[in-house]
């Protein structure tokens, strides 16, 4: 009896103390990304693989360059708990969603930080997989593209 | 072809629901689950259980275990063993064997397995006064076994842990939180069991000697050992020692039993 009230109260605390600084960090995280996308406002992050389907012109290039950009995101105890309930009955784990969706914008930030002087990004993919291992699990997206510059 | 930049103010990849609520509307859905599996399996099981012939029984028990004489011990099991023999056959359309197996061991405790088998510890022979005590003990342990009791809350701890492991994975944690939880739940039936156990051991007693005394003078010397509040008995499977008096006095009562003093003897 006394075993099931430890486990219980350990696993309370966990639960919300996740809960408190997971709010809290993503917070933070959101607002850092808002700050630096202003930064990069003005640097296309594109998908095309031609540049002349944009129509600019090869000659113009004066170099290519592959950049890259890569972020990985954890969730806390709140959410994974949250999560496995998902996993007895289905539906969408909300939880998730914002902690991929935080990787990918930091991913793509962090690329066009690699490629700050250039004029435009092409043949950009975003590749995500996840780390599961027996205690933690995360998110990790990768972020690549071509980084051109024009004369 | 221009690039135009257009802002997104929402992000449109998050939910907008409130992670909390969502949380309690999860766990309360899961719990729903998790009972509703639990009662099923639990009836299906008592189906079950009932029709389980006595040969049954003895025949899976005895294939479990593997009871060790011990030399030392074997007179006094022997005379423990006829005093089973002159109660069960006091037990109305009795087919069971009971076999009792002493056990070197100080603790005074008595148990009971499925197959007839009926632990004693050495410890509880010491402190015994009178041989309608330890009738009424042994009377105790054979309603447990002709009632069915270890088996049932075998089979629904196995049902349990089967359930918990099946939703939870091998999530070592929520597998122990839930399995506690529905602890003590069980632990009201174990004392609904223990009491009617001692009804039956009362009767069995009564029948047997012709009069039901001696059958609580254990549980007062118990009660007198044992400072433990009241309350941490709730915890416990048994019920208190006062308490358990207080249903064979009650009993007794109801019943017009007689009570005569007993002998004194000591076992070994």
């Amino acid at each position: 009896m006394l075993e099931l009230i430890i486990n219980l109260i350990f696993l309370v605390t966990i639960t919300l103390f996740g809960y408190c600084t997971g709010t809290f960090l993503e917070k933070r995280h959101y607002n850092s990304i808002k700050q630096r996308e202003k930064l990069y406002y003005n640097l296309p992050v594109i998908q095309v693989k031609k540049l002349s389907s944009i129509d600019i012109d090869e000659n113009d290039v004066i170099s290519s360059e592959l950049v890259t950009g890569c972020a990985v995101v954890a969730p806390d105890s709140f959410k994974s708990f949250t999560a496995r309930f998902v996993n007895i009955l289905g539906g969408r784990v909300t939880s998730y969603e914002t902690l991929v969706d935080r990787a990918r914008k930091e991913a793509l930030l962090r690329l066009k930080k690699q490629a700050c002087s250039a004029d435009l990004i092409i043949n950009t993919r975003i590749e995500t997989s996840d780390l599961s291992s027996a205690d933690t699990n995360g998110v990790a997206v990768l972020a690549y593209g071509t980084a051109i510059i024009l004369k | 072809m221009k690039f135009t930049r257009v802002d997104i103010e929402e992000n449109v990849n998050i939910s907008d629901e409130n992670p909390l609520k969502e949380f309690f509307v999860l766990g309360f859905k899961v719990l729903l689950v998790f009972a509703s599996l639990y009662i099923f399996i639990g009836f299906a099981l008592e189906v079950v259980l009932v029709n389980l012939s006595v040969e049954h029984e003895e025949n899976i028990a005895n294939f479990i275990w593997d009871f060790k004489e011990e030399k030392s011990l074997a007179e006094s099991e022997k005379k423990v063993q006829k005093l089973i023999d002159k109660l069960s056959r006091n037990i109305p359309m009795n087919k069971r064997h009971f076999t009792v197996h002493l056990i070197s061991d100080d603790n005074i405790n008595a148990a009971a397995l499925p197959g007839g088998h009926i632990l004693v510890y050495s410890g509880l022979l010491k402190a015994i006064r009178s041989e309608n005590e330890l009738a009424f003990i042994l009377a105790h342990e054979m309603g447990h076994i002709v009632h069915k009791d270890s088996i049932k809350s075998l089979s629904k701890g196995m049902a349990l842990s089967a359930i918990s492991m099946f939703l939870f994975g091998n999530d070592k944690s929520l597998n122990t939180l839930f399995n506690g939880s529905i602890e003590s739940l069980q632990l009201k039936f174990s004392r609904d069991a223990e009491n009617n156990a001692d009804k039956f051991g009362l009767h069995l007693l009564n029948h047997t000697y012709g009069h039901s005394g001696g059958a609580t003078n254990f549980f007062e010397k118990l009660a007198k050992d044992n400072k433990m509040p009241t309350f941490m008995y709730y915890l416990l499977t048994h019920p208190s020692p006062q308490s358990r008096i207080n249903n064979i006095n009650d009993e007794i009562k109801f019943n017009n039993f007689d009570l005569k003093t007993v002998k004194k003897i000591i076992f070994e």
